[in-house]
């Protein structure tokens, strides 16, 4: 088969949600080689979650019977029509832009040499007939974004439990329910905007637990004037959550979910300021779902594993990679944008992939100063410089909402799971650092924690917290997660191809 | 019985028939394993060695918690796996 890819471009984008795809829109129509690569079957990142809209659509009805249109639209984020507008424009036949995905990037070597898991035809970057490549670019943009962390509690790993993003994908893009009865809880305000996608489209909704006080989150209000239409869209998502009187539980924290082979219950309980769970307050919830998140960290490992530096600062939602103003990292060639840089919304991944087109185009030679239009450019980039450092302050802000109190994570009850994987408990994590383990590395080594299939995307930062609240670690000490190449699971069959026949399927664990 | 999970009345792929652990499962094109599986009811889709009950959890392919056997392929993640008409799903709850 042809290969329909080349192995050498001027510029390859890693990620394709608004901070990669607005990169890669700056880029083109310049007359360079540009690829983006991504592993989502679906384009946009974890913003634009399209439905997906076939040419030859069984049904053609519009998108669902909202009973509030109104509400809709005065609180729709005008990034929605933007980024759907920026998706359509990269992925149009004669933009330029060479899209491979589902594509997992696995490593990044010396010389910009991209190592990816490619599987042309089977809808995943690991399927039937996944192979492995090899991409050279001269300049690379690591644009892949963020995830949730979690607060773990006692059956947090029973099915039916969910991450707020996981139900708000099943809902937004594939609009399917998470459940009939889908209780939201933690400290993100992604249980908000979820509540009102399940009402929107007929779902029920138990309870919403919020771990901050009423109190509290008043006291915040005024942080928020700054960024208005953050304040409006979260009235209208109060207004909707109100009207379908959603018992909305201020101050109460998550103790358990219960249930045998699926999540059947949840107990809330009152939180204390300091994270406790109060005795004695707990309430239980019929429930056959329940989605819970605590706020983003950045997704770091290609970065980390390319040997870019990391930063570590709350505001930015806590490991970050470090970047100039112009989002070069510090290893030579090596640019990174979006919320991989830290936490701050979609806009902030918008302007800095213009800022990162724009520094290429610079680097490249595409504008130099003894041009006419390099004053505009100067000025075009000194303004974007200024939008993105408005968006930085909305993303503290936002992280400072999301943050639970640090001793929380000191109080995680003995039995309860900390690191999916390997299925290691707080008791095993407790007595290690107890035990003077209170490096990642080493208590990676002592546990076996975050050694299991997430590579800690999952358990690292959850880890990283207990250290710090036990024992006082600043986490610059605890360090950051170390990540190697490859940065997600690599099939044997694929190393070793008499090992992967299909119609002979070897039923053993396929690990790194 | 399973309730209704899909959201009536919206644009969706074209139906196609999947089989899960052998029984037929009603899918829509352009949808994942995940969203399918969901949609019929479907939750407990692995086994801890020690035999906990595991479903998918993050929905964005960090988790590694939704590993099925996808054309006898195992260990492919449901939430980054789109559905294809015949494909074979088998769980290993
Ligand atoms: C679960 C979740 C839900 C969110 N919901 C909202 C919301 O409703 N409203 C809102 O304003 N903001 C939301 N956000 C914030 C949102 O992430 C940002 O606003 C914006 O999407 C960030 O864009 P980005 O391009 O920086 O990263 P992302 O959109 O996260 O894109 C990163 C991309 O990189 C890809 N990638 C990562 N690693 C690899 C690899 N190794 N190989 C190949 N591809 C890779 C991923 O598949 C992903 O598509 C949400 C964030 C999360 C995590
Ligand atoms: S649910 Fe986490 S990887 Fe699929």
């Amino acid at each position: 088969m042809a290969d329909p890819y080349r192995n050498t471009y001027h510029v390859a984008v890693i990620g394709a949600g608004i901070g990669g795809l607005s990169a890669a829109h700056t880029l083109a129509g310049h007359g360079f080689n540009i690829v983006l690569i991504d592993e989502n079957p679906h384009m946009g990142g974890q913003f634009l979650r399209r439905p997906f809209r076939p040419h030859n659509s069984d049904t053609g009805g519009t998108a669902s019977g909202s009973r509030s249109r109104l509400l809709d639209r005065i609180h729709q984020d005008p990034m929605v029509p933007a980024g759907t507008w920026l998706a359509e424009a990269v992925t149009a036949p004669g933009a330029g832009v060479d899209i491979l995905h589902p594509a997992q990037v696995l490593g990044i070597f010396p010389d910009r040499r991209i190592w990816i898991m490619a599987s042309p035809t089977a809808g995943t970057a690991a399927g039937q007939d996944a192979r492995l490549m090899e991409i050279k670019a001269e300049i690379l943009v690591l644009a892949t974004g963020a995830r949730e962390q979690y607060l773990p509690f006692k059956g947090w790993t029973l099915p039916g439990v969910m991450s707020l993003g996981a139900a708000q994908i099943l809902v937004k893009s594939h609009q399917v329910l998470p459940g009939a009865c889908t209780a939201i809880a933690g400290t993100s305000p992604l249980m908000m905007a979820l509540a009102n996608d399940l009402l929107k489209h007929r779902g029920h909704v138990a309870a919403l637990a919020d771990s901050h006080s009423m109190r509290w989150k008043m006291g915040q209000l005024p942080f928020f004037i700054r960024h208005f239409p953050k304040l409006i869209q979260g009235a209208c998502y109060a207004a909707r959550l109100f009207r379908h009187r959603i018992p909305v539980l201020h101050g109460h924290s998550v103790q358990e979910a219960q249930g045998q082979e699926r999540v059947s219950g949840a107990v809330f309980a009152r939180t204390g300021p300091d994270g406790c769970l109060l005795p004695g307050t707990d309430r239980f919830w019929k429930v056959d779902s329940l989605a819970v998140g605590h706020g983003f960290v950045p997704n770091i490992e290609l970065p980390v594993q390319a040997g870019c530096r990391v930063t570590y600062d709350p505001a930015l939602g806590g490991w970050a990679a470090a970047v100039t103003v112009n989002m070069e990292t510090s290893v030579n060639g090596i640019y990174a944008v979006g919320e991989t840089t830290g936490i701050g919304g979609a806009e902030q991944s918008w302007i800095q992939g213009k800022i990162t087109g724009m520094s290429i185009l610079e680097q490249l030679g595409c504008i130099h100063p003894l041009q006419s239009r390099w004053g505009r450019f100067v000025k075009t980039r000194h303004q974007l410089y200024h939008r993105a450092d408005e968006c930085r302050s909305y993303g503290a802000l936002l992280n400072r909402v999301c943050r639970v109190p640090a001793a929380a994570y000191g109080r995680i009850p003995d039995d309860t799971v900390i690191c999916r994987c390997e299925n290691i408990t707080m008791q095993t994590i407790k007595q290690a650092v107890q035990n003077g383990f209170t490096s990642w590395s080493s208590i990676k080594k002592a546990t076996r924690c975050g050694m299991g299939r997430c590579q800690a995307r999952i358990c690292g930062p959850i880890i990283q917290k207990i250290i710090q609240a036990l024992t006082g670690t600043e986490p610059q000490i605890i360090g950051p997660p170390v990540s190697r190449g490859p940065v997600k699971n690599l099939p044997v069959r694929l190393l070793i191809p008499s090992a992967g026949n299909p119609e002979n399927p070897p039923g053993q664990e396929k690990g790194q | 019985m399973t309730p209704q999970l899909r959201i009536p009345s919206t644009a969706r792929g074209k139906q196609i028939t999947i089989t899960v652990n052998g029984i037929p499962v009603t899918a829509h094109e352009g949808e994942t394993v995940h969203a399918a599986l969901t949609a019929a009811g479907i939750y407990l889709l692995r086994q801890t060695l020690s035999g906990e009950a595991r479903g998918a959890f993050c929905g964005m392919g960090l988790c590694y918690e939704c590993l099925v056997t996808v054309n006898h392929i195992p260990d492919q993640r449901a939430c980054m796996t789109v559905v294809q008409d015949g494909m074979k799903i088998r769980t290993h709850g």
